[in-house]
């Protein structure tokens, strides 16, 4: 998978997950551009993108991820 | 919010938004104020159980303490001040990870429990409902010399809470496996997401504690099915008798189907036990149907049923019948039926009925009657509950007799019905709510009092609240009413009356008219108002206002509700015509 598909499944789940048809992610969006993505929406969002990607993130891992840029890497890296 | 069984866990908690979402436009009736008090992380248990609350039409504020173990939060009880109705405690192991180096967790724990013991009582006398979590497996196993294991720790901190819950009816014990034993996830969280979020608990754990949650709330309000309707083939037993005979049928410890049909029926008949009806709404011939419970492993037994509806005719049709025999509104029935077709034909001709979503499978029998809980087994159960079933046990013979008699009213006299009127006092202050929160049809003006209310109108020295209970020839019905009176100048004021529908067409509620109407002489007062505001189900009282001499005075229409006010003119002339006598 290159980093557009990733990117492309991110939006996905964030779709799914944020019940908001119109996200649409790019490398720079980050939880100030998503109204309802909170430390709590975390937890859930993690486990939806472990599910997807078939990976396991370590909460070190998880800590940092603060942009969706850093989402994509990371999984990239992991796949 | 319909659950299909087995639960695909994932498919709602990765939706946890979207049903919130869809909760929140809801048109509630009613609001409920909860603390969530520990317990690190609970947002999503906090997210489920407003899901759930709001699917039961309930409104609700839910807090979170800080971040933090839950003794940390206890030992001030001033947030009680701001009156929660529910208060949810979670002990978790993690709890004790904190305790500081060289500080015997064993002496910081007695202080602990004596707080916790303090707060309690400071909810017990606010009225406020407690749920705690018992401690449950250990989550790191420190390798420690010098405290004692973890295991010694959990056994001494449950065996307190147990002590807590025997003098305290407002306390319910969790147990998290408990609550998840049987449905192939794991309720303790992962290393990863406690370090990195919090969470003590899975997801997947937080959906079903906030559903036991809701079941324990839906137990307090009254909110809970009466009846339960079962098919026969492969849903009491593996197989069909019709067929298979009785040598071919899986029930009794032989297989591993036959064991799953012992265990459903077994859990079916400590239903009946806690005062659940039980009735069966089957296509098969009533004789050879019969045969099933002829089996030596059957637990269950013909005559554990109220009310058989054995035939080949429509199960909707079968279902209204047992509704009517019972006297139970369809949205108080559970059906429970392994037959896809047969479920879908219900739900859509008795939409009101609660159809368990269940597959061929036994096991999501059990998983289903535990998860959606509709009888809310974990809930208080009061004596009367335990009574009804025997009186309506007694309705068959009750039938005979008005066979037997020439008219009702001879009948009526024969039945020797006696009730017994009390002032509301802290005994049956338990049964009174629970009636003020569950009677729909005999309810004048279906305004439910909260705890706190009802206790209000306990220390007013205007108000007069009487309840009554009810027996006859054949069965102690327990208590089955209330009145709710109050003195203003010249008048007394039926401020609401509710009676149990189990009661009905006894002249009850004619006795207990002229015994308001002899507290209104006594106190000279001269004229008796009754508030009513009419609604769907308790049309029956205009008859009854009618037929004693009620004139309607004023009817006003507030919001979507009309409030009338009625009144009898003249208490002198009133006569009344009861077959009750005074218990005495």
């Amino acid at each position: 998978m290159n980093d557009e598909e990733i990117l492309e499944s991110l939006s996905e789940i964030f779709r799914e997950f944020f019940d908001d048809g119109e996200i649409v992610l790019s490398n720079v969006t980050t939880a100030e551009d998503i109204e309802d993505w909170d430390s709590l929406a975390q937890v859930g969002l993690i486990l939806s993108i472990e599910k997807t990607f078939s990976l396991k993130l370590s909460a070190a891992e998880v800590g940092k991820l603060e942009n969706v840029g850093e989402m994509v890497k990371l999984i990239s890296s992991k796949t | 919010m319909n659950i299909n069984f087995p639960i695909d866990t994932a498919k709602y908690i990765f939706k946890e938004r979207r049903f919130l979402k869809e909760a929140q436009k809801v048109v509630t009736n009613r609001d409920i104020k909860i603390k969530f008090i520990g317990g690190y992380t609970q947002n999503s248990t906090r997210n489920w159980l407003e899901i759930f609350l709001r699917n039961h039409k309930i409104n609700c504020k839910i807090d979170e303490s800080d971040w933090g173990p839950f003794f940390q939060f206890i030992a001030d009880t001033s947030i009680l001040e701001s009156k929660p109705d529910m208060i949810v405690i979670f002990i978790l192991p993690q709890d004790f990870y904190s305790l500081k180096r060289g500080n015997s967790p064993i002496t910081d724990l007695n202080l602990f429990l004596k707080q916790l013991e303090n707060f309690v009582s400071a909810c017990k006398e606010k009225n406020i409902f407690v749920s705690i979590s018992l401690l449950d497996s250990d989550f790191i196993n420190f390798p420690s010399s010098d405290n004692p294991s973890f295991n010694l720790l959990r056994v001494k901190i449950n065996g307190f809470l147990s002590m807590l819950i025997n003098e305290n009816k407002n306390i319910k014990l969790f147990s998290l496996s408990n609550i998840c034993a049987g449905f192939d996830h794991d309720p303790i969280s992962n290393y990863r997401d406690w370090y990195a979020f919090g969470q003590p608990y899975s997801l997947s754990a937080s959906f079903f504690l906030a559903n036991h949650l809701i079941n324990l709330i839906r137990g307090r309000l009254g909110m809970q099915s009466k009846a339960l309707i079962v098919d026969l083939d492969n849903t009491l037993w593996g197989g069909v008798i019709g067929d298979d005979g009785l040598e071919g049928i899986q029930l009794g410890d032989e297989t591993a189907e036959g064991r799953i049909f012992k265990d459903i029926q077994s859990y079916i008949f400590n239903l009946k036990k806690r005062g659940v009806f039980l009735a069966i709404a089957s296509k098969n011939e009533i004789e050879i149907a019969k045969e099933g419970f002829l089996s030596k492993s059957s637990i269950l037994k013909l005559s554990d049923f109220t009310k058989y509806e054995i035939n080949w005719g429509i199960k909707s049709d079968s279902i209204k019948r047992i509704s009517k025999y019972l006297n139970i509104g369809l949205d108080s029935l559970v059906f429970l039926d392994d037959n896809p077709t047969e479920r879908e034909e219900v739900r859509i001709a008795c939409p009101d009925v609660l159809v368990l979503s269940v597959t061929n499978d036994p096991i999501t029998f059990l998983q289903a009657l535990r998860f959606v809980d509709p009888f809310c087994v974990d809930s208080l159960l009061t004596s009367e509950d335990l009574l009804r079933n025997e009186g309506f046990l007694s309705k068959a013979n009750e039938e005979e007799l008005i066979e037997n008699s020439d008219s009702y009213e001879k009948f009526l006299a024969k039945l020797d019905v006696r009730v017994e009127i009390n002032e509301l006092n802290d005994v049956s202050f338990e049964r009174t709510l629970q009636l003020n929160n569950k009677t729909n049809q005999f309810n004048f003006t279906t305004l439910r009092l909260t705890a706190d209310d009802l206790n209000k109108n306990m220390h007013d020295k205007n108000k007069i609240n009487l309840t009554y209970s009810a027996s006859d020839q054949f069965s102690d019905y327990g208590q089955i009413g209330i009145v709710f009176l109050e003195r203003k100048s010249q008048f007394l004021v039926i401020n609401n009356w509710i009676m149990s529908c189990r009661v009905f067409k006894k002249t009850i509620e004619h006795f207990v008219l002229q015994e308001i109407i002899k507290v209104a002489i006594e106190h000279n007062l001269n004229r008796l108002q009754i508030k009513y505001n009419p609604n769907k189900k308790n049309k029956i009282l205009i008859e009854f206002l009618e037929e004693n001499n009620f004139k309607k005075i004023k009817n006003e229409k507030i919001e979507s509700c009309n409030e009338q006010v009625w009144e009898i003119l003249d208490l002198s002339e009133q006569e009344i015509k009861t077959f009750v006598k005074e218990n005495s």
